[in-house]
């Protein structure tokens, strides 16, 4: 249904600020998933008082339940149980915790260090630029699992070495994103006022060019969050990440692999939780992508 | 074909463009008439609807444009009513087109070559052989040096200059009875401008072609054309004779135009006229005449009702849209 | 361009060694004694341990270790695994190609789908069908692929029977590795029924490792057909009077498909990570399973080598995608 022209309304100028918000606002899936999001965010922060059970309690009558629709399923256990009486969605709920909390910290360690290390790398070109860019380029080299496994490997079979080593592999992204961004600032004339003014090293990156680039570097942050997800649970697939009993995504995966046929609902769960976080994820950094970038049409 | 048999007759065109639910005229009630061996010059700034009118005459426009009214008859078929692969049988063939841009309005990835033989290909029967004579034809009749290098490269290895006349040449490849040249030359060098004037114009004479010539620059126009039709904000304001025009503008905006041009700098006035203001923009709709907020003559009037577009009565062959054009009256309703 | 290609060719120099002196470096850093590890588990005196230590060079400088271990590299020596005493670049080229096969066959399968669909969704851009396309790749690179794998095999494995669940072949044929494809050597053995047979057991897991490269090279095809779609040379190729499915086949597609070809060859390192998660679940003898076995059973040398050839071969095929990429460009061919 086409409206005619409406008669002269003032012409709204926003400024870019709004008009970023007032593109995001507009964007239902982005909104969804933010939503979707915070919400996530919410029951993990809240699993003690939301979940119906402790996470490692175990009720030896009621092994193997099916959840809730199925006849065979057993009362105050939502989602069912494992093959330890233990109940999913106290497990899940309690899980949420590890991957949304690593996820967030994963990024915040590789955003700030990789942040910083493409910034010396775009201020000092020469030497240290060419030294960091080989080594980023190796590191990008080796694929993400298997880089995160063999740091793995070397720290140790647990939840934090897992997360320091996914930092690591996600660190590289932000280092040639923030090279390149910096670079590409460099020239524009609000930073050579900037340093005629006398500021330079750090005094010129942080209040002047990042705010400059932060477009990218949050988009880059949403997805860096996803992947981090997705890394953090294949390690505790693989039993290099979080180990039993500790109720992390990944890992519940692992041990229920084996049940596969008797309580297929302890496979499909976990998995769904992660997909789930990982979607509203990657719908908020694209719905983010297209609301800051001027150009995009999608 | 006698010389002034009218080519192309369109009739009360008009294209709305539609965003975020809401749609705004782009262009409205454009009625023109085009015989051969004429040009007709389209004039107007950016945003005046001159573009929109061209591709809206090709049947090129897509969403978020579309159609909303008019006729388009192309020897008196209306081409708005044919399919697209009906259209397409014209296109390239009865009805040639070029742009603005002409390094950009090449395919990249196709060499020079191939992309004139595409258009040789797909509208006539010529043999591989005697398409690469017409091409090499082609390429002489407009002017292209190192004609065999040129067919070999890419779009851009070439000049804009080079380019459009590869556009050129695919346009008048099938021998067109219409070209529609859309500021072919706005892109392009002064010299190399006159170059490409000067052979559009040998072109029109020799093949009788009817021709439609956009810009925005008079000074280019009464060059080439034999009619004028001066656009403002989607509309046509004025409509005339060249000659008529250059001698008397009618309308305020023609002569606010005409008085900007370089040439006009006079030691009176001691400064180039700019013209105050801005076009309204998209959807900005005012009751009045769309020309009056930047009017040095309006009245009262102008702003209240919407001026339509007649025949000037001291000399009916000019049209203009205005209630109070310079030098007379005019006869037209509201 | 020779001296392009030569520049980009010289270029694989420093990324090897880079990646050398990283994984040299990296393994260092791990737990444990090396030459306990080396000496295997019956325990060692002290004689012997000095004997081993000298042996392996474990007593000269690092940076003497590292060029000795650079010299064994580049002729071939890429050390032994303590686990099975076959030298690593053996067993390497004995797994290879099974995840060759593996890898080939996911990215034609994901080609051959997301390119049309990217097309698709891009020419009825904002319907229904781009909609949905569009969810279904965001769904497929936001899923885990290991669950993704476990679902498919729960559903068409355990429910309805349909698929193998582990290896590539029934073992009641008895094939010939002459190739190591397994899909060409049971043609050569003339045996159809292991063929179909090999094809059925590649089904599942060519899936699962196809769904990232799938779910990418979409939305790359199609926001590239979006971008081609605007430009002027577009409009000019529907001015000539060109057939709208010429227009998008013939002069959008190629162009479009510039940068999704590069994104294609870059799925390398994708298809690597994929592989590891893949091969364990479906109990593909890869080289992805076997280098997670190594780790798991701190088996070095293995690690090392293993790492150090697949991102050797990531490099490879990144400097080949890069000088591809020069040459189906011709803006950049004449640079």
């Amino acid at each position: 249904m086409m409206k005619e022209i409406r008669l002269s309304e003032s012409l709204v100028t926003l400024t870019p600020r709004q008009e970023v918000w007032y593109k995001f606002r507009t964007n239902r899936s982005a909104m969804l998933a933010l939503i979707v999001l915070l919400l996530l965010i919410a029951a993990a922060i809240f699993a003690p008082l939301i979940a119906t059970h402790g996470p490692y309690e175990q009720f030896t009558d009621t092994l193997l339940a099916p959840p809730y629709p199925s006849a065979e399923s057993k009362a105050g256990f939502l989602l069912g149980t494992d093959d330890l009486g233990r109940d999913m969605f106290s497990r899940l709920l309690y899980g949420a915790r590890y991957s949304l909390f690593l996820g967030l910290a994963i990024v915040a360690f590789s955003l700030i260090g990789g942040v910083m290390t493409g910034a010396i790398a775009g201020m000092k070109r020469g030497l240290t630029e060419t030294v960091i860019l080989r080594l980023m380029d190796i590191m990008l080299a080796i694929p993400a699992i298997l880089l995160a496994i063999v740091i793995v490997a070397i720290l140790g079979a647990s939840l934090v070495n897992a997360a320091l080593a996914v930092s690591i592999v996600l660190f590289p992204h932000f280092v040639r994103l923030t090279r390149a961004a910096v670079i590409s600032e460099m020239g524009r004339e609000y930073v050579l006022a900037s340093q005629l003014d006398g500021s330079k090293g750090w005094r010129l990156f942080f209040p002047t060019i990042l705010p400059n680039i932060s477009a990218p570097l949050i988009v880059q942050s949403t997805l860096s969050f996803s992947n981090a997800i997705l890394d953090i649970a294949a390690l505790g697939f693989l039993g290099l990440g979080a180990q039993p009993p500790v109720p992390e995504w990944g890992s519940l995966l692992s041990s229920s692999r084996e049940l596969i046929e008797v309580a297929p609902w302890t496979v499909t769960l976990p998995g769904l939780a992660i997909l789930v976080t990982v979607l509203a994820s990657n719908i908020l950094g694209d719905g983010l992508r297209d609301a800051l970038d001027p150009k995009v049409d999608a | 074909m006698d010389k002034r048999s009218v080519l192309l007759e369109v009739e009360d065109l008009g294209v709305d463009f539609e965003s975020h639910g809401t749609s705004y005229k782009a262009i409205q009630s454009i009625s023109l008439k085009v015989s051969a061996g004429e040009t007709v010059g389209i004039v107007g700034e950016s945003g005046s609807g001159k573009s929109v009118t061209s591709l809206a005459i090709m049947g090129l426009i897509k969403a978020p444009g579309f159609l909303r009214s008019g006729a388009v008859r192309f020897f008196g078929k209306d081409m708005l009513k044919l399919s697209t692969r009906q259209r397409s049988r014209y296109l390239g063939r009865d009805i040639s087109m070029i742009f603005q841009e002409p390094t950009e309005s090449l395919n990249p990835v196709f060499t020079i070559a191939q992309q004139i033989d595409e258009v040789l290909k797909i509208h006539g029967d010529l043999r591989r052989a005697q398409r690469q004579e017409r091409l090499r034809e082609l390429m002489s009749i407009v002017g292209m040096p190192e004609l065999e290098k040129t067919l070999r490269s890419w779009p851009h290895q070439l000049s804009g200059g080079m380019n459009q006349r590869v556009m050129i040449a695919m346009a008048i490849a099938c021998n067109p009875s219409l070209l529609i040249a859309d500021e072919p030359t706005t892109a392009l060098d002064a010299t190399v401008q006159q170059q490409i004037l000067v052979l559009l114009r040998r072109l029109q004479r020799e093949n009788n072609m009817g021709m439609i010539f956009i810009t925005h620059d008079l000074s280019v126009v009464s060059m080439i054309a034999d009619k004028i039709i001066v656009m403002y904000a989607g509309q046509i304001v004025e409509d005339c004779a060249t000659t008529d025009l250059f001698q008397q503008a009618l309308h305020p905006y023609t002569e606010a135009l005409l008085k900007s041009l370089p040439e006009n700098y006079s030691s009176a006035n001691n400064r180039m006229d700019s013209i105050k203001g801005a076009q309204p923009g998209i959807g900005e709709q005012l009751p009045g005449c769309s020309f009056q907020p930047r009017c040095s003559y309006a009245r009262e009037r102008c702003s209240q009702q919407k001026p339509a577009l007649g025949p000037f009565e001291k000399n009916p062959s000019r049209s203009v849209r205005c209630f109070y054009p310079l030098a007379g009256n005019y006869s037209g309703k509201l | 361009m020779p001296q392009l290609l030569l520049r980009r060719l010289l270029l694989i120099i420093p990324g090897f060694l880079g990646i050398t002196a990283l994984t040299f470096f990296l393994i260092r850093l791990a737990p444990g004694d090396p030459i306990l590890l080396l000496a295997g588990e019956h325990g060692v005196t002290a004689e012997r341990y000095a004997e081993l230590q000298h042996q392996f060079g474990f007593d000269k400088p690092l940076l003497i270790q590292f060029a000795d271990y650079l010299w064994q590299v580049l002729n071939g020596n890429l050390g032994t695994s303590v686990v099975t005493q076959t030298p690593v670049l053996e067993e390497f080229g004995k797994l290879f190609p099974a995840t060759l096969e593996l890898a080939v066959i996911a990215i034609i399968f994901a080609t051959i789908i997301a390119i049309p669909a990217g097309v698709l969704a891009a020419v009825k851009r904002n319907s229904f069908i781009d909609h949905s396309i569009t969810v279904v790749s965001l769904v497929g690179y936001s899923m885990p692929i290991f669950w993704w794998a476990l679902l498919l095999i729960l559903l068409f494995s355990v429910n309805l029977g349909w698929m193998p669940v582990a290896g590539r072949l029934n073992f009641i044929y008895d094939i010939d590795p002459v190739t190591g494809f397994m899909l060409i050597d049971t043609l050569i053995a003339g045996d159809q029924d292991a063929f179909l047979d090999a094809l059925h057991h590649l089904v599942l897991p060519a899936i699962v490792l196809a769904t990232i490269p799938l779910a990418v090279i979409t939305r790359m095809t199609r926001s590239s057909m979006l971008e081609v779609l605007k430009q002027d040379y577009i409009r000019t190729a529907r001015a000539k009077g060109i057939s709208e499915f010429s227009v998008i086949f013939k002069h959008a597609l190629r162009n479009a498909l510039i940068p999704v070809i590069t994104v294609i060859g870059l799925q390398t390192s994708i298809l690597m990570t994929g592989a590891i998660l893949t091969e364990t679940i479906f109990s593909w003898p890869g080289i992805g399973k076997w280098i997670l076995e190594a780790v798991y059973r701190r088996d070095y040398p293995v690690v090392q080598g293993g790492v150090l050839l697949i991102a050797g071969l990531v490099i490879l095929v990144n400097t080949v995608v890069d000088l591809l990429y020069v040459v189906i460009n011709p803006v950049l061919r004449q640079q």
